[in-house]
């Protein structure tokens, strides 16, 4: 087997003990077992990549290490002794920290408040000005400039990412967990601090690393864990395998499915969404979309790369009349008629799609069962409700997008979360006629489910001549499924380019400043 | 070291368990507090003899059971969209006072057939019930404030501004000898009781009514649809276009209009005046029916079955407290309240575990 | 007739002395339990308790203040401790257990109350608590003044009173964070139930110094001490004003009747309607997010929760 010679760093793993030993691991969720009888170690001093496609089990078993969540069964073992971590708290005493992907800090308090309330050495009465000290030490070592005294709410993604990090340090933390905490940092700031992560296991640290990106997993580890499933497939040293062996390992048979190539191309002609110098507040009341402008054409699908937290909730929002707009203008032509400013009534009752951000929280109701679900969406329904043509028409999702779930009536809370997102995607696909807004439309589905929805999706563009605007957080989607590629960046957008002839290296720059 | 571990049920366990579990351990906990608080007078035994009276006598609780039915079946509207409405003591006297009011103001309300009397001061119940929620729904809705303080403030006032006009001297009905109270009702309007029972024709029909009307607007109309999504996922409800602030309102102002019914049945079926004050001549129903809808678990068919033991625990406090001499009016209230606090605390504890198991981890 | 200047103004201060107390002490010690994000419905069921407890104390104990103030404190503060175990621990809903605790508690009051009342009135001159004098009333709002900056302090200057907001913004990203959510609660709803305690013994022994039905289970004041902290938007210095504002219009409202001549019946609605307004304005205005409630304030506290 090939090495592949990709690899920042030196192959030769240091010695290693392992500082953690978590054996026969089982966790069940309703619905699903997450993590079967799974045995792993991380040693000291080394960078442990865990990968595995979504679903895997990945973040569970890391969760649980965190103490977030209880094994079913199952032992860990801290520095060779047995140990039961039921909260974070008993993960941290312990010297385990948790950076995941969506930042923990609490928005109204200020990062000095944060990061003392894990602190030991501070006493319960004192003032919260003493971390001073301690962040600032920290923070000349990993580069970050920000005021302690500052409110959360108000720093970047970036910002908030990296202060969650400053802060497993200054707790003085053996043990690193990243779950997808640097998927969406820039490139740039990803390598800076790869080299601290190095430099952090070379004084004893241990990293346990979940990243779906394999390259960068190669590029960075020591030693590798995969998992499918649920179960594990097995450890290997990175040095010894090349990315093709992993590959393999994580996806099986399957592997051969998986293609990032792109989708058919779309057939574009007059438009049917125009946003014209949009400026849009998020929550905090600053602006979140700086004079946004843009045109999605019917029979295309324009896509908005761009990092997490650069205006693109507050852009769907926006366009499907759920968030105000201080100023600019939303347009929507259907059937020759131009509709300015549309509610949220006029664009579902004419006919577009909409793809939330968190499906669970803005999509579906969970309580009740797929047919009450499209019950509720405008034009299913008239003031008495037809409830066996509606059972029908769920039958026929169910069918169409192979939605394992006991029936129409059954509430969604008894799906698993892949099914979940399909009834969520099977209805606002049928109810986009003319438009789709979709956010993350393949969040939480594994990647043959995730395939298959964007095929779908591009189908329907082509065949039916609608048109979608569709922004993801994975660059990967973004460049199989778009016709056409904006980039967002800090509410503006700051460069457009035709999908087939994009650099996907200038489209990544542009998504960092 | 021991700690205790919540975790998401895989099925559901069937949904008698919980209320029936509540009732049992809530009114066991009663039985302790009666028994420590009236220093040793009252007897567990005794609860359970004056609680197995009301169960048995049907008829003594006959009036109430059908009250409480109505009440429950108008709180489960609400409740069901999530709305907690806390305000039926208000909507129920609102609704009786406005009737009244109407009745002695407006005479040829009561000149026709008595049927269509019936009739008018029923929708005029609902009517003034639906509007004095409406006014919290609207704050509710439009500008957020939690409606149970709201709800429950709003009892208190309706309780202060009856007494205050009722009592305003001179007016049409006023009782005419003085007492603190307002005219019986004409005859008209009095329904008429069963031979051999204690309830009448009018009350069994008006209940029945009000479950079928609100059955089929919750399981088969858009408006009621609308309501349940608001009371599981108001989120959804924006993105598929309603009006959420809308929806809460109308929620809150149905239910209010469904327990002015029972505002009106009331005082045409059960005691043809108002006494004043009211906040101290109520039998707090509008509060009963929290319990009855609680227990039935917002299921609709099983409110009767609830608002037939709720009955029977009121029931008790007055059998309990005549049993013991200790007659005071407080008191028997206090005694109900602590039957509705502890098996509405059991409830409210035990309901996690018809959706969650509680394992112990060490 | 009503003559609207200073003296009359100063009159009415001196004289709601008492109210002002109970009211602040209440309204400040329900800031302090919701901070954590615990929602306390049981408000008015721990007054009625509380005062009612207290004249159990004075009547059986001779007016021991003492007593009559320590005991509702500790009862409060077990029934607290209690809502806060149970909310953190499980997936309850904090509405329902606050409700069901405030009938419970009004059940006990009137089963509380009735033993001394029998005995009270056989003793003709005895009155529950006492008559504070016009230094003592004074003494009292500049005691509470102190009380609310020490709260403050606690609450803004502290690593405790961070750890209480943080489990009231987001117990899970607390917990994440290293704060033991269960325990910022209990210390949260210890402090705060038993200043809500202190304020019902306050009512009893410095205000209305009477127990019946109408003035301590079905007045309905405690409600107006959850109005007083949410319009002062939980914060323990501008409760104070709102606090102070309500106690005048309570106290005033009885002689409301005598200047303007409206009915008594009419009077006692007014501190309600204007608990209403109050709590509308403050829903209605920037005043929402200057001074915010606890994010997480009622929500149910669930740590296993599936993921998509």
């Amino acid at each position: 087997m090939e090495k592949t010679g990709n690899q920042v760093f030196s192959q030769t793993p240091p010695p290693r003990t392992p500082i953690v030993r978590m054996e026969n691991i089982t966790k069940r969720f309703p619905g699903s077992v997450a993590l079967e009888k799974v045995t792993v170690e991380f040693g000291e001093g080394e960078i442990h990549a865990v990968l595995g496609e979504n679903g895997a089990g990945k973040s569970t078993l890391v969760k649980i290490l965190a103490g977030i969540y209880t094994p079913d069964h199952g032992t860990i073992y801290y520095k060779g002794e047995r140990v039961t971590i039921e909260n974070p708290m008993k993960a941290l005493s312990l010297g385990i920290a948790m950076v995941s992907q969506s930042p923990v800090l609490i928005s109204r308090l200020t990062v000095a408040e944060n990061l003392v309330l894990g602190m030991k050495q501070l006493g319960v009465f004192e003032s919260p000005k003493k971390i001073r000290k301690y962040f600032e030490e920290v923070a000349n070592k990993i580069g970050i400039k920000v005021d302690p005294e500052e409110e959360v709410w108000k720093l970047t993604y970036t910002q908030k990412q990296l202060v969650e990090i400053a802060r497993a340090l200054i707790l003085r933390s053996k043990v690193i967990i990243l779950d997808e905490a640097l998927t969406y940092l820039p490139l740039e700031e990803r390598r800076k601090f790869y080299k601290y992560l190095k430099e952090f296991t070379q004084q004893g640290g241990t990293v346990v690393l979940i990243t779906h990106k394999l390259t960068e997993a190669f590029e960075v580890s020591n030693r590798i864990t995969v998992l499918r499933r649920g179960k594990l497939v097995g450890t290997v040293k990175t040095g010894e395998v090349d990315i093709e062996r992993v590959r393999e390992m994580m996806f099986a048979e399957r592997a051969k499915e998986i293609t990032y190539e792109r989708l058919m191309d779309g057939k574009p002609s007059e438009p049917v969404l125009e946003v014209k110098d949009l400026w849009v507040k998020n929550d905090y009341g600053t602006y979140a979309l700086k004079g946004v402008s843009l045109t999605v054409n019917r029979g295309e699908v324009l896509g908005i790369a761009g990092i997490v937290g650069n205006g693109q909730a507050e852009l769907v929002q926006a366009i499907m009349g759920l968030r105000n707009v201080e100023r600019g203008t939303v347009l929507v032509n259907v059937k020759g008629r131009k509709y300015v400013m549309p509610d949220t009534k006029t664009l579902r009752e004419l006919g577009v799609g909409y793809i939330p951000d968190e499906p669970l929280s803005h999509g579906v109701s969970i309580d009740f069962g797929l047919r009450e679900n499209i019950a509720v969406m405008p034009g299913y329904t008239g003031a008495v409700i037809n409830w066996s043509r509606l059972t029908q028409l769920a039958k026929k999702f169910i069918e169409e997008f192979s939605i394992v779930t006991p029936g129409a009536k059954t509430p969604l809370k008894f799906l698993s979360g892949g099914n979940l997102m399909k009834s969520l995607v099977a209805r606002e696909l049928d109810l986009s006629k003319h438009l789709l807004v979709a956010y993350n439309p393949t969040r939480g589905l594994d990647e043959v489910t995730s395939i298959k929805v964007r095929r779908v999706i591009k189908d329907k563009v082509v065949k039916e001549n609608i048109g979608v605007l569709m922004v993801s957080e994975d660059l990967d989607e973004i460049f199989q499924v778009s016709d056409r590629i904006a980039v967002i960046n800090e509410g503006k957008i700051v460069g457009l380019f035709e999908a087939k002839s994009a650099d996907r290296s200038e489209v990544e720059r542009l998504m960092v400043t | 070291m021991v700690s205790i571990v919540v975790v998401r049920r895989v099925k559901p366990i069937p949904y008698f368990v919980v209320p029936i579990f509540a009732l049992v351990i809530g009114i066991v906990v009663s039985m302790a507090i009666l028994f420590f608080l009236t220093g040793y007078m009252v007897w567990p035994t005794d609860v359970l003899k004056s609680i197995w009276d009301g169960l048995t006598h049907p008829n003594v609780i006959a009036n109430i059971f059908l009250l409480l039915t109505i009440i429950g079946f108008s709180l489960a509207l609400s409740f069901k969209g999530g709305i907690y409405n806390i305000g039926g003591e208000g909507q129920f006297w609102i609704a009786a006072w406005v009737m009244v009011y109407l009745v002695f103001t407006t005479p040829y309300l009561t000149s026709g057939a008595p049927l269509v009397s019936k009739v008018l001061v029923l929708l005029i119940g609902f009517a003034a019930g639906f509007a004095w929620a409406l006014v919290a729904g609207l704050l509710r809705g439009f500008i957020g404030v939690d409606e149970v303080p709201l709800t429950l403030m709003m009892n208190y006032v309706a309780y202060y501004l009856i007494d205050w006009f009722v009592m305003i001297p001179g007016m049409p009905w006023r009782d005419v000898y003085g007492y603190a109270k307002t005219r019986s009702l004409p005859q008209s309007l009095q329904y008429s009781i069963l031979q051999g029972s204690t309830v009448s024709v009018e009350m069994i029909v008006v209940t029945i009514l009000a479950g079928v009307i609100v059955w089929l607007l919750l399981d088969y109309t858009r408006l009621g649809l609308t309501i349940k999504i608001h009371g599981s996922n108001v989120k959804l409800l924006r993105s598929a276009g309603y009006s959420v602030p809308l929806t809460a309102a109308v929620a809150l102002a149905l239910s209010g209009g469904f327990i002015g019914l029972a505002g009106v049945v009331y005082l045409c079926g059960v005691t043809p005046s108002i006494r004043i004050p009211v906040e101290t001549s109520t039998s707090g129903f509008g509060y009963l029916g929290i319990l009855v809808t609680w227990l039935s678990m917002l299921e609709l068919f099983a409110v009767p079955i609830a608002a037939y033991v709720v009955s029977s625990l009121y029931n008790a406090g007055f059998t309990l407290m005549a049993m013991k001499g200790m007659q005071q009016a407080g008191v028997t209230a206090g005694v109900t309240n602590v039957f509705i606090g502890s098996v509405l605390l059991m409830y409210a504890l035990l309901i996690t575990i018809s959706e969650y198991k509680i394992k112990i981890v060490w | 007739m009503f003559d609207p200047s200073i003296a009359t103004l100063a009159d009415l201060i001196i004289a709601s002395g008492g109210l002002f107390i109970a009211f602040y002490l209440m309204a400040l010690g329900h800031s302090v339990v919701e901070k954590s994000g615990i929602l306390n419905l049981a408000i008015d069921g721990t007054f009625a308790l509380t005062a009612t407890l207290a004249f159990f104390m004075d009547v059986y104990y001779n007016n021991n203040l003492l007593l009559s103030f320590l005991v509702p404190a500790v009862v409060a503060m077990l029934f607290g401790l209690f809502m806060a175990f149970t909310l953190t621990k499980f997936p309850v809903s904090h509405g329902a257990v606050g409700l069901s605790l405030m009938f419970l508690m009004y059940g006990l009051a009137s089963i509380i109350g009735y033993g001394p009342r029998i005995v009270q009135a056989s003793l003709p001159n005895f009155s529950p608590g006492i008559a504070l004098t016009v230094e003592e009333r004074v003494a009292g709002y500049l005691v509470m003044l102190a009380l609310g900056l020490l709260t403050y302090w606690l609450i803004e200057k502290t690593k405790l009173g961070v750890s209480i907001k943080a489990s009231g913004e987001d117990p899970a990203a607390a917990e994440s964070l290293g704060v033991n959510v269960l325990a910022s609660r209990l210390i949260a709803a210890a402090i705060g139930f038993a200043m809500i305690g202190l304020g019902g013994a306050a009512y009893m022994n410095f205000y209305v110094r009477l127990w019946d039905e109408r003035s301590i289970i079905l007045s309905g004041y405690g409600w107006l001490a959850f109005a007083v902290a949410l319009s002062g938007g939980r914060h323990p210095l501008v409760v104070l004003l709102t606090a102070f504002v309500f106690s005048i219009l309570v106290h005033s409202s009885l002689q409301f009747v005598a200047w303007f001549n409206i009915s008594r019946e009419l009077s006692y609605s007014l501190p309600f309607i204007v608990a209403i307004a109050a709590m509308t304005i403050y829903m209605a205005t920037p005043l929402r997010r200057i001074l915010a409630p606890p994010r997480s304030l009622g929500r149910i506290y669930f740590r296993e929760e599936r993921t998509v």
